[in-house]
C-alpha cells in the first residue's frame, strides 16, 4: 500500500512537471508561431512592395504617390498601387479592382511611408493630392520605410529603390 | 503472502516504468514539433534569399544575352550555369513574353528565366537593333543651326529636330525640338546622335586598297628629249606584204598639246613610203597612213585624220583603223579618241614597210604637211598600246579601252601595257608571238590611268556570287560598275573608288556595299525585304535615282540625294546636303545631321519598320527600349 502511494505521488510530481514542461513549451510554441508570422507577413509584405516599385515603368508613372501612396506601373502596363493607413492598414490594389490587405500590423503612425528624390537626390514633396505630372517626372529613386508592430514586437524595414527601367532612360511616346 | 508481495512490487514497477516511456514519448513528439517549426521557418526565410538569388541570375543571363546580339546582332538562345543555379535566355522577333505582336520589326524581346533549387524567376527586355534615335520618323540634329521650316512633302509619325521648327512644318502633333517651335512639343532630353563605329567599314575599304590582285596600272614616261620604246621588224606588224587591216590604239597623257615646232610623235610604223603614225602637232591630235607606191596603191599623199578636242596633262584614248585592199577605198581609214570617232577617209592595204616600230619617236615616218624631217620625241606618258591585225569596230574598241586586254585576242599581235614597272625591256604581253619592245635613253616608269574596267572592274548582265570571293569580299582597287545583273550574298562588296549600279541591277540581302568615292544606284533593286536587307556605306557623293532599297544607307560624303527612289528600312547621313526629289518615299526612320530638303509635295517621310540586321555587324548599337524591363 506504501508503495503505491509512494509510486503515485511519484507519477503526481513527474506528471506535474511534465505538465509545467510541455505548457512552457506549448507558450514558447504559440509565442514563436506568432512572431515568426508576424515577421513573414511584414517581410513578405514589405518584399513584395519592392519588387513592384523595381518593376516602376516610367518616373511618370508615379503620380498620385505620396507618403501613404505608391503607385506604379510596370513594363507590361499594369497598374499597381499601395496603401497605407490608419488603423494599421497596409493594401494593394492591382488595376482598378479591390484592395487586399498585405499586412495587419503596420504601426502606421511609426512609419514613414513613401517618399521620393529627384536626381540630385533631394525629396520631391509631393502637392496635395499627390505628385503631379511634372513633380512625377523628376523622380529618379524612392524609399520605402515601413514599421510593423505586433505587440510587444516592432520591426522597421526600409529600403531604396531605384527601378530597374530607369537606368534605360524614359519611356516616351516615341518609343511605342 | 509473500508470493503476493512479489506480484504488487512487480505492478508497481510496470506503472512506474509505463508513465515514464509515456512521458519520454510525449516530450519527443513535442520536441519533433518544435523541430519541425524551427526547420519550416528557416525555410521560409531561406525562400526569400533565394527568391533574391534567382533574380540575380535572371539579370545575369539578360545581360549575358545583351553582350551576344551587341557583338554580332545573334539570336541564338542562351544558358549558363552560376551560383548553384541555371538560366536560359531566348530571343524572340515577333511577339512579346505574353504572345502579343511587337509594334516595330526592330523590336526583339529578350526573356530570361532563372532557376535556384524549385525557385524560379522570369525577367524580359524588349531590345532595338538601332539606337535611340531611330524610333523618330525623322530627326534633324540641325548642324547648320537652321530653323526647320519645310513646308514641302510629308513627314509622319513622331519627328525631333534639334533646333527651331517653324509652324506648319513637320509632323504637327508628334513635332519635338530643343528651341522653340510651334504646335509641337519642347523635348529636354532628346536622345543623342547616333554613334557610328566605322571601324569594320575602313578596315575592308583599306583592304580594297591593297586587295591582292588589285590592278596598279603603270605607264611609261618620256621626256621629249630622246626617250622612246624601239619594236624590232616583225611579219605580224609591219614586214610582208599582206596588212589589210590594222588598229593600233593607245592611251596617252601629252605635256603640252599646242607646241608648233614641231610633231610629236606617239607611234610610227614603216617609214616614209608605207607606214603609220599618231602624233600630236599644233593642238591637235593626228592619224595617218599612206602607201606611195603606183605599183602597189598608190595611197598617196595618204590620209591625215586630226581632232582637237584634246587636253595637254589628261588622259585620252586614241585609235587609228584600217581596212584596206590592193586599192584606195573610201572610209577604209578611221580614228577614234575616247571611244569615239572623229574622222575617216581613204585607205588601202600595207605592202611590205620595215621602216621600223617606235613608240614616242619618229625614226622615219610621213607627216600631214607632207615633211619627213620635222618630227622630235614626245613629252608625256603611254600606256596600253595596242597592235592588231584586225579592224576593231567602234563597239569593240569602246568595250575595251577602259580595262587591260587577257593577251589572247583574237588579232591582237602584240601588246604593250607597262606593266613591267621596272627594267628597259617592254614584254609584249600578247600570247600569239613575241614581239617585245627596247626601252631607250631612260624612260621611266610612272603610273597609268586610272581605267573604270580594269581589275574585273564592270560587271555587265551577269551572276555575281559573293561566295565564291575569299572571305565573301569582292575588292575593287578601282570604280566598280555593276550593270543589268544580279549580286548574291551574303558577303561584301568593297570600292576603293566610285560604286555605280545601274539597269534594274538586283542586290540580294546581307550584302554590305561599301565605297570610298562616290555611289550612284539607278534603276535597281538594293535588297529584297526588310529580312533580306542591305547595308550601303559611301564616302562621296551619294545619288538614288529610280530605285528601291531595303536596309541602312549610310552616307558620309557631301550629298544624300533620293531621286523618284523608294527606301524601306533607315538613312544615317552625315552630308551637310540631303534632299528628297521628286516622289521619295522613306518608311522607316530618316537620321540626319542636317535638315531635309524635300524638292516637291510627293516626297515623304513614315516612320515604319527597320531591319534587324541579324548576325551582321552594322556598327551601330543595339538599345534596351526604355520601359520595357518586366518580371512576370
Amino acid at each position: 500500500m506504501i508503495e503505491m502511494v509512494l509510486v503515485i505521488v511519484a507519477v503526481g510530481i513527474i506528471g506535474s512537471m511534465a505538465a509545467a514542461m510541455l505548457f512552457q513549451g506549448a507558450d514558447i510554441f504559440v509565442n514563436e508561431t506568432n512572431r515568426q508570422g508576424f515577421v513573414s507577413e511584414a517581410r513578405s509584405a514589405f518584399w513584395r512592395l519592392m519588387r513592384d516599385t523595381q518593376g516602376q515603368s516610367s518616373p511618370a508613372d508615379f503620380i498620385l504617390s505620396d507618403q501613404n501612396s505608391l503607385y506604379v506601373k510596370n513594363g507590361k502596363g499594369d497598374l499597381k498601387d499601395f496603401q497605407t493607413g490608419s488603423p494599421d492598414q497596409f493594401n494593394f490594389r492591382l488595376g482598378t479592382g479591390s484592395y487586399n490587405s498585405l499586412s495587419n500590423s503596420l504601426g502606421y503612425s511609426q512609419s514613414n511611408g513613401f517618399t521620393f528624390y529627384n536626381n540630385n537626390f533631394n525629396v520631391v514633396s509631393p502637392s496635395s493630392g499627390g505628385l503631379n505630372v511634372a513633380q512625377a517626372k523628376t523622380v529618379h529613386l524612392s524609399k520605402l520605410d515601413l514599421t510593423f508592430v505586433n505587440d510587444t514586437d516592432t520591426l522597421s524595414l526600409s529600403s531604396f529603390v531605384y527601378p530597374h527601367n530607369f537606368r534605360f532612360g524614359s519611356k516616351m511616346s516615341y518609343h511605342d | 503472502m509473500i508470493k503476493m508481495n512479489h506480484k504488487r512490487h512487480s505492478e508497481s514497477g510496470m506503472i512506474i516504468m509505463a508513465s515514464t516511456m509515456g512521458i519520454f514519448i510525449i516530450l519527443s513528439l513535442f520536441a519533433f514539433y518544435l523541430a519541425r517549426f524551427s526547420i519550416t521557418e528557416s525555410r521560409t526565410g531561406g525562400y526569400y534569399m533565394t527568391d533574391i538569388k534567382a533574380r540575380n541570375l535572371a539579370m545575369t543571363g539578360i545581360e549575358h544575352a545583351m553582350q551576344s546580339y551587341k557583338a554580332s546582332r545573334n539570336i541564338s538562345n542562351i544558358s549558363g550555369n552560376f551560383n548553384n543555379g541555371n538560366y536560359s535566355v531566348s530571343f524572340d522577333t515577333q511577339n512579346n513574353e505574353a504572345g502579343t505582336a511587337l509594334p516595330h520589326s526592330q523590336y526583339i524581346t529578350v526573356k530570361s528565366t532563372a532557376t535556384i533549387n524549385d525557385v524560379e524567376r522570369n525577367l524580359r527586355l524588349i531590345i532595338s537593333s538601332m539606337p535611340e534615335a531611330f524610333c523618330f520618323s525623322f530627326y534633324g540634329n540641325n548642324s547648320g543651326g537652321q530653323t526647320f521650316t519645310e513646308s514641302n512633302g510629308t513627314i509622319s509619325g513622331d519627328m525631333f529636330y534639334n533646333g527651331n521648327v517653324q509652324s506648319n512644318s513637320g509632323t504637327g502633333s508628334g513635332t519635338t525640338y530643343t528651341s522653340t517651335g510651334t504646335g509641337g512639343t519642347l523635348l529636354s532630353s532628346p536622345p543623342s546622335f547616333p554613334s557610328l563605329d566605322i571601324t569594320q567599314y575602313e578596315a575592308l575599304l583599306t583592304s580594297a586598297a591593297s586587295a591582292s590582285g588589285a590592278y596598279n596600272n603603270y605607264a611609261l614616261a618620256f621626256d621629249g628629249s630622246n626617250d622612246w620604246v624601239q619594236i624590232g621588224n616583225s611579219g605580224d606588224i609591219n614586214t610582208g606584204s599582206n596588212h589589210t587591216q590594222k588598229t593600233i590604239e593607245a592611251w596617252f597623257e601629252v605635256n603640252n598639246k599646242d607646241l608648233t615646232s614641231y610633231k610629236q610623235t606617239i607611234y610610227e610604223q614603216g617609214g616614209t613610203v608605207r607606214g603609220l603614225n599618231i602624233y600630236i602637232y599644233g593642238g591637235s591630235l593626228y592619224v595617218g597612213g599612206w602607201n606611195e607606191p603606183n605599183g602597189e596603191s598608190d595611197w598617196d599623199p595618204g590620209t591625215w585624220l586630226s581632232t582637237s578636242s584634246i587636253q595637254s596633262n589628261t588622259w585620252h584614248h586614241v585609235v587609228l583603223t584600217l581596212n584596206g585592199g590592193n586599192s584606195v577605198t573610201n572610209n577604209a581609214f578611221k580614228g577614234y579618241l575616247d571611244g569615239t570617232q572623229f574622222g575617216s577617209g581613204q585607205g588601202s592595204k600595207l605592202w611590205n614597210h620595215p621602216g621600223g616600230i617606235g613608240i614616242a619617236r619618229n625614226a622615219d615616218t610621213k607627216f600631214h604637211t607632207g615633211d619627213y624631217s620635222s618630227a622630235r620625241y614626245f613629252a608625256g606618258t603611254i600606256d596600253e598600246v595596242r597592235l592588231w591585225n584586225v579592224e576593231r569596230t567602234a563597239s569593240q574598241i569602246a568595250a575595251k579601252k577602259d580595262t587591260v586586254l587577257a593577251g589572247n585576242e583574237s588579232g591582237l599581235t602584240a601588246y604593250y601595257n607597262f606593266q613591267e614597272n621596272t627594267g628597259t625591256t617592254a614584254n609584249d604581253t600578247q600570247t600569239q608571238s613575241n614581239n617585245d619592245g627596247s626601252i631607250n635613253n631612260g624612260a621611266s616608269w610612272t603610273s597609268g590611268p586610272v581605267l573604270s574596267k580594269m581589275n574585273s572592274a564592270a560587271f555587265t548582265n551577269t551572276t555575281i556570287n559573293l561566295s565564291s570571293y575569299s572571305n565573301s569580299q569582292l575588292l575593287a582597287n578601282n570604280n566598280l560598275t555593276i550593270s543589268g545583273s544580279t549580286v548574291n550574298g551574303p558577303g561584301y562588296i568593297v570600292v576603293n573608288g566610285n560604286l555605280n549600279i545601274s539597269s534594274n541591277t538586283t542586290i540580294n540581302g546581307n550584302i554590305f556595299l561599301i565605297c570610298s568615292g562616290n555611289i550612284t544606284i539607278s534603276n535597281s533593286q538594293i535588297g529584297t525585304g526588310l529580312g533580306a536587307a542591305v547595308v550601303i556605306y559611301s564616302k562621296g557623293v551619294a545619288d538614288y535615282n529610280n530605285s528601291t532599297v531595303y536596309g541602312l544607307i549610310i552616307s558620309k560624303g557631301n550629298s544624300l540625294e533620293l531621286d523618284e527612289s523608294t527606301v524601306y528600312g533607315a538613312i544615317l547621313n552625315y552630308s551637310s546636303s540631303f534632299s528628297l526629289v521628286g516622289d521619295s518615299d522613306i518608311t522607316g526612320s530618316v537620321i540626319s545631321n542636317s535638315s531635309v530638303d524635300f524638292q516637291g509635295n510627293d516626297a515623304s517621310i513614315t516612320r515604319g519598320n527597320i531591319p534587324t540586321f541579324l548576325g551582321l555587324n552594322i556598327g551601330l548599337d543595339p538599345i534596351v527600349v526604355p520601359g520595357s524591363y518586366l518580371e512576370y
